[in-house]
């Protein structure tokens, strides 16, 4: 059925309308040629994404729209430094994933909860406090990781989609200055989908992968399993964990399933930590 | 050469004795520097504090279920003994997914993930930990948790409004994939080949309790 999709789309990216009346041999030949066309074409990429009937391009518009409310609840965090190593490290984690070339940013922003937020076409904040949690670059890169999972696998956008939320009528056309009106009815208010629950199973998948991408990209795979630790060393009742468990399973839960999932498979990696240029967050 | 060894064990071994040993290291570092050892302080203070989160990270776990401690950190590693579900260990060292732990039921390696450490803290008060405490965070004092405590709540979000100006900043810091090959290859780390991991319910077989 996967394929039959795949195939669809292809021809009808690529207009292949004379199909009607010819033999099975030409038909054959042409879905050859659109399949190699769609190898040389990174663009054929968003256009395979669109299973859902949201293109890549109308993704990153509601992603872009999201992105910029969070902004306006929780500015960056000004620090240049900061920011741009988060963008180094996140960058190199989201190569290792099935979406290389979304154009992905990431940003440390101003808020003592401990929480992290992605947002559709590859827009992935970490709140300060949950920054200071952190000890290494390899647990930045877990967290991190986990957030790309989400965007990867489109967890946020399939809620828009059974929420019925997404209902377009009309092409979303990205803007280069201000809010997108169309993208904003399409999210709802504000940036209230990242305070969404996902399915647990959703979390716990996301979970697995962040390992796996952390793994990837050379760094200790045991890191992230630490920063669940360390958040359920935060007791339940401290207010700035609360609405992180309140939308995602416990974190003795996520270890637990992270303990099963990833059993023996990493004692032959050696992954790093990085803790000398781990960029350490100013005190404030 | 042999004065250095010397100086270097009598730092490792002050620091191993006296909780306070930045201060000691930096007296000592002190008089080394008076002693014309100037060319080597520089290195020993960089490979006493890159050794200070191993040596500092001593605390105590439970284990949170049945447990083999082994000779050595790996699977296949001789089994010396079991730990039950809530057995208290001191934590003494840890490496890749592994901790080496001392218990009543004797010392060696245990799975990470076997193990709780510390207590429950409040976030507001030293979230120290193990990772506090490799990092050097704890001693800091209690951080007492009053104005200027910014939260991020399901209201809030709701609430937002959209800024364009912060959204313009955040993507001016945009990395390409050519710098972050670059970025990588300054911290040496290198891809590694590995696959998604199945969901628990098929990695055990289907052994779910």
């Amino acid at each position: 059925m996967k394929i039959t999709i795949r195939w669809f789309l292809m021809l009808a990216a690529f207009g292949c309308s004379s199909v009607q009346g010819a033999d099975f041999g030409q038909f054959e030949q042409e879905l050859k040629d659109a399949q190699q066309k769609i190898k040389g074409n990174p663009g054929a990429a968003a256009i395979l994404a669109n299973v859902m009937g949201i293109s890549q391009e109308e993704e990153i518009v509601i992603g872009r729209q999201i992105a910029g409310n969070l902004l306006g609840a929780a500015p960056l965090v000004k620090d240049n430094r900061l920011q741009k190593y988060v963008n180094n490290v996140g960058r190199w984690v989201a190569i290792q994933s099935e979406r290389p070339d979304l154009p992905w940013h990431f940003g440390v922003i101003e808020s003592d909860d401990i929480n992290a937020f992605a947002a559709p076409g590859g827009y992935i904040f970490i709140t300060r406090g949950l920054y200071k949690q952190l000890t290494n670059e390899a647990s930045l890169a877990g967290v991190l990781a986990h957030e790309i999972a989400h965007v990867v696998r489109q967890h946020h956008l399939k809620i828009l989609q059974q929420s019925k939320l997404v209902d377009l009528g009309g092409k979303l056309v990205a803007q280069e200055v201000g809010g997108n009106d169309q993208a904003q009815k399409v999210i709802g208010s504000g940036a209230e989908i990242v305070a969404r629950s996902l399915d647990k199973n959703a979390e716990f998948e996301a979970d697995r992968m962040a390992v796996v991408l952390a793994t990837r990209a050379g760094y200790d795979p045991y890191s992230f399993a630490e920063v669940l630790q360390q958040i359920g060393h935060v007791a339940p009742d401290d207010g700035s964990v609360a609405l992180l468990f309140k939308t995602h399973p416990l974190p003795a839960d996520r270890l637990d399933k992270l303990d099963k999932a990833m059993s023996n498979r990493f004692d032959n990696v050696r992954g790093r930590t990085v803790e000398q240029r781990f960029y350490r967050i100013n005190k404030k | 050469m042999r004065r250095l060894i010397d100086c270097y064990l009598e730092f490792y071994t002050e620091m191993l004795r006296s909780r306070r040993c930045q201060s000691a290291l930096k007296k000592r570092l002190a008089q080394l520097v008076k002693a014309g050892w100037k060319g080597w302080t520089g290195i020993l203070t960089v490979s006493l504090l890159s050794m200070q989160p191993a040596l500092a990270a001593q605390q105590s776990g439970t284990a949170i279920k049945a447990s083999e401690i082994r000779t050595e950190p790996f699977s296949d590693a001789k089994v010396l003994a079991t730990l039950a579900a809530g057995d208290s260990v001191t934590i003494l060292k840890k490496q890749g997914g592994w901790l080496r732990v001392k218990s009543a039921k004797g010392s060696g390696w245990v799975r990470m993930l076997s193990i709780s450490k510390g207590g429950t803290r409040s976030q507001s008060g030293n979230a120290g930990g193990i990772l506090g405490l490799a990092s050097g965070r704890v001693g800091t004092g209690k951080v007492v948790a009053t104005t200027g405590i910014r939260g991020l709540s399901e209201e809030d979000l709701k609430a937002a409004q959209f800024n364009a100006q912060e959204l313009q900043l955040a993507e001016s810091f945009a990395t390409t994939p050519t710098e972050a090959q670059k970025f990588a290859k300054q911290g040496q780390l290198t891809v590694q080949r590995f696959d998604y991991l199945p969901a628990p319910a098929a990695a055990t077989g289907g052994q779910r309790p």
